[in-house]
């Protein structure tokens, strides 16, 4: 009988050239956002066939490079473009540890911790566009995006604890492969569902996104023009591909599934949690973040508790 | 740039005035603390904002900790324009529907709430039931009803105090509510204009984003200017 290669070294890290490969996936994956986007938004408001819906977010990539570039009265000029700039780069980064099938950019032996990391920098860089601009409505929508972030930040790190208690290991192949047999969200649903949350939150989207709100002029974004708005939308839907691509080898079992290579699996899940996050932001209002603030602390926060205590449980009844 | 470099010369052993702007000096706020104090101009062309309304807000941090509201007057050729479209109360209180709702963040109800609005001013048949839709759909909301519950209310000595019309009681969630009720009715006169005396009352004590929402909820049809100051002044 051939010996079984144990599915934990499954997993590989490909030579750093390939992180253009990930770039390049990202991209596309944002593509396909913001062209879901388009379509919903323009089929809402009445538009009469697709094509409208699948021009815009070209059309308006076009316009805001076309744009000349408008700036305020002495704003910190650097610590502006560091925060429209970095929320790309932290979707690149946590890109990186996702494994497509049996390659991955960094296999990082902490590679969940790694991606907690990354998310906890965009506060600082969702602050810092709201602080440069030295516009009043901007700094409003700074702090409203802190306070959203005492909601749903310690949930959403306790949802990322409970896969790691099931497969004993912080490194995502290793989770990844302890999900062959029965897939985490199946009994993690609690951490699932809180985990989606807090993406959407991170990325400022859908019902979390009082930093940019229209009761506000745009919030952060309000003295956002050009290039660098264009800079910081894609941030934003590079956060919500990066998530989605997350939660695969979290909680939807990697790349395990019959017919297609594991690759692609990875891709299809993916591209489906990717249209359902990117489908509630017309559908819900924007939460009010003193609101998500009780929500986050006296039910979230306790179920997400719950749900790793019965994790640990099964882990330790397991082992 | 010279006249900046010229105010730091002469303000050198008082306040730094980066870009010619004063630094924006401290005052108390309700909590006690000293926060800075911001002197920001609401209007008069804002989008989901009654046109022409201006409200002059002292914040300190995010809260109005003081307001004055004006109406500018309109220019010289809007007397010559005839009402080429007589909206009637029914449509100009959708309108609100869909300001106050594409402020609260819904975007698929302000854009259903739009289209219901279009078919009434081109006078559609299926207008009707879009709204109930539309109705049952804004009631069902529980995030919606969390975000406009407890702004502002007004109880009815509250509104007799201020002279304001009886069909602003309740919270903004209640009044978002009877604003659907009037564009269901149809076929109504425009609501009486509104006292902008009364508008910073209502707004003191609330953030900027609170007192954009309640603005848009109290169904502006029309402004009444009132007595200017100059006017209050002369008379007194």
């Amino acid at each position: 009988m051939p010996e079984l290669v144990p599915l934990a070294t499954a997993v590989q890290a490909a030579a750093p050239v390939w992180s253009l490969l990930a770039a390049a996936i990202l991209g596309c994956l944002v593509m396909l956002a913001a062209v879901l986007d388009g379509v919903l938004s323009a089929r809402g408001n009445g538009a009469a066939g697709a094509g409208v819906g699948l021009r815009r977010p070209f059309a308006e990539a076009a316009r805001l490079m076309r744009q000349r570039r408008r700036t305020t009265i002495e704003p910190d000029s650097l610590l502006w473009r560091i925060g429209g700039a970095g929320l790309l780069v932290a979707a690149l980064l946590m890109v990186a540890v996702v494994p497509l099938g049996r390659w991955t950019v960094f296999d990082l032996d902490v590679g969940v911790v790694w991606f907690n990391a990354m998310d906890v920098l965009v506060w600082a860089f969702v602050w810092l566009v709201g602080w440069g601009a030295n516009s009043a409505p901007s700094l409003v929508g700074g702090y409203r995006f802190l306070a959203l972030g005492l909601g749903y930040e310690l949930p959403l790190m306790f949802a990322l604890v409970a896969p790691p208690i099931a497969a004993q290991s912080l490194n995502v192949g290793a989770v990844a492969a302890a999900q062959h047999g029965l897939w985490f969200v199946v009994w993690m649903p609690v951490a699932f569902v809180v985990y989606c949350l807090g993406v959407t939150a991170f990325s400022v989207w859908g019902p979390f996104a009082a930093a940019i709100g229209a009761d506000l002029a745009g919030g952060v974004r309000a003295e956002l023009s050009g290039v660098d708005r264009l800079v910081f939308e894609l941030g934003r839907y590079a956060l919500l591909a990066a998530g989605a691509a997350f939660a695969v080898p979290m909680f939807l079992g990697g790349g395990a599934g019959p017919l297609l290579p594991d690759w692609a699996w990875v891709l299809v899940k993916t591209a489906v949690l990717l249209a359902a996050l990117v489908g509630l932001r017309r559908r819900l209002p924007v939460l009010r973040p003193d609101k998500l603030m009780e929500v986050g602390w006296l039910v979230l926060l306790p179920a997400v508790l719950v749900q790793d205590l019965v994790v640990a449980v099964v882990a330790a009844g397991r082992g | 740039m010279d006249h900046g470099d010229m105010d730091m010369d002469m303000d050198m052993d008082m306040d730094m005035s980066p870009g010619g702007i004063a630094l924006a000096k401290g005052g108390p706020d309700r909590d006690g603390l000293e926060m800075d104090v911001l002197h920001v101009p609401l209007g008069p062309v804002l989008p989901y904002w009654p046109a022409g309304l201006v409200l002059h807000c002292t914040l300190h941090g995010d809260v109005i900790a003081a307001a004055e509201a004006e109406v500018l007057a309109p220019g010289p050729d809007e007397a010559d324009q005839a009402d080429e479209v007589s909206a009637t109360g029914a449509v100009r209180s959708l309108d609100n529907v869909v300001s106050l709702l594409a402020l609260a963040g819904w975007d698929a109800a302000a854009a259903e709430a739009r289209r219901v609005r279009d078919d009434l001013l081109d006078g559609d048949g299926h207008a009707a039931e879009r709204l109930q839709r539309l109705d049952r759909r804004v009631r069902r909301s529980v995030i919606l009803r969390w975000s406009l519950r407890r702004l502002a209310p007004l109880g009815p000595d509250d509104l007799s105090a201020r002279d304001l019309p009886a069909g602003l009681a309740g919270d903004t969630y209640d009044r978002l509510l009877a604003m659907l009720d009037r564009a269901g009715r149809g076929g109504l006169a425009p609501l009486q204009p509104f006292p902008v005396s009364a508008l910073p009352d209502l707004v003191v004590g609330l953030d900027l984003a609170a007192a954009r929402l309640v603005v848009a909820g109290l169904d502006l049809h029309e402004l009444d200017p009132g007595r200017t100051k100059a006017q209050e002044e002369s008379h007194a």
